[in-house]
């Protein structure tokens, strides 16, 4: 334990209430550490005087020391309505309105965006399974050697056809 | 309707400890209401007179206080500190009154306002106190020091009761309150010097 240790710690020591073994540690400190000690003996010479708890008693006990609390207190009991505390499942919960808002709307965005969500996925599902449908009849026709009819024209070869997109016409 | 507070057995209120009066809440709010004020109201007056320094303002303060405790909804709950959140409430009321108090300047009309109960006994009590060296002293640290001495050295909590009135760490409590001592000795030595 250093000098700022101690510092720190001389008002629970004074007051007794360090760990036994922090006590040690601070005491071994101290013995070796005339100034940390000096510190000890000026806070041990602090003296706090409060009023005596029969003192404090005397004060309140006179005639009507309460008296006005009393009946100011009297008048907000009997208008105090607060259910009494049941088991937790009778309990009455009492949040902030703005919290319960900010809630509610926080719970209505996750479900929206999840019905969203499962949309998508239903759509890209199905745009798959049409996608591979597609496929296999292309590949089922590719593998038909029979379905491309040969040219017909006088010289037996292919007649190229090419497409104008300006005029939409072949 | 009867001044005093109507309750089932007021003579034992310091026997009563926290989780006695959460029980009797959980047949009577009004009786548990009516525990916590008689076992309360005496320690939060000396609490709050020791920062007011004034009979009626504290006497104000500390009924305020009980008003509040009747609305928090919390109070009878299970892991609810009672007697924590009461100080802790009063001393927020008390150090408020006093800055809103040296902001108007209004410590005259306390002075001039006539005090009830034997005013004459009950300043002289309090005066014997007051005059002590180390209360005197009080008055010219932070509001955080002397609230912490007043809690530890007045009002005679515990290092943990502290740190739940104060809502920090018991080590902060150690070093906070040894801090505040160091200042006392510090305004002390100046005091006497300047004497």
């Amino acid at each position: 334990m250093d000098c700022l240790m101690i510092s720190s710690r001389v008002a629970a020591f004074v007051d007794g209430e360090l760990e036994s073994c922090e006590c040690e540690r601070f005491v071994l400190h101290i013995e070796t550490c005339d100034p940390c000690t000096q510190i000890v003996i000026q806070i041990e010479a602090q003296r706090f005087s409060p009023l005596s708890a029969d003192q404090r008693r005397s004060i309140c006990e006179r005639g009507a020391f309460w008296g006005e609390m009393d009946t100011e207190l009297n008048g907000h009991l009997d208008a105090l309505v607060v259910a009494p505390v049941g088991p937790w499942h009778r309990r009455r919960v009492g949040l902030p309105v703005p919290m319960v808002v900010a809630y509610a709307a926080a719970i209505l965005l996750a479900v929206v965006w999840g019905v969203q969500q499962q949309e998508r996925a239903q759509l890209a599902e199905l745009a798959s399974e049409h996608l591979g449908q597609q496929l296999e009849k292309e590949r089922r026709l590719a593998a038909q050697p029979g379905v491309i009819t040969p040219p017909v024209s006088g010289d037996g070869s292919y007649k190229v056809v090419t497409y104008a997109p300006e005029r939409a016409s072949f | 309707m009867s001044a005093a507070l109507r309750l089932v057995n007021p003579q034992n209120t310091s026997q009563w400890d926290e989780s006695d009066i959460k029980e009797l809440a959980a047949s009577s709010t009004r009786s548990a209401m009516e525990m916590v004020i008689r076992k309360y109201r005496q320690p939060l007056y000396f609490h709050a007179r020791y920062i007011v320094k004034d009979h009626q303002e504290a006497y104000d303060l500390v009924q305020e206080v009980f008003i509040k405790a009747m609305r928090e909804t919390r109070l009878f709950e299970e892991d609810f500190k009672i007697k924590a959140w009461l100080f802790r409430v009063t001393s927020n009321l008390c150090f408020n009154t006093v800055r809103n108090r040296k902001r108007r300047g209004a410590l005259l009309d306390t002075m001039m306002r006539p005090e009830p109960f034997g005013a004459d006994q009950l300043e002289r009590i309090f005066c014997g106190e007051q005059q002590s060296e180390v209360m005197a002293s009080l008055d010219e640290l932070s509001d955080d020091h002397k609230q912490i001495l007043l809690l530890r050295y007045y009002d005679d909590l515990s290092y943990a009761e502290i740190a739940e009135v104060l809502q920090v760490k018991l080590g902060t409590v150690m070093s906070r309150l040894s801090r505040a001592r160091m200042r006392l000795m510090d305004v002390m030595q100046d005091t006497s010097l300047a004497n």
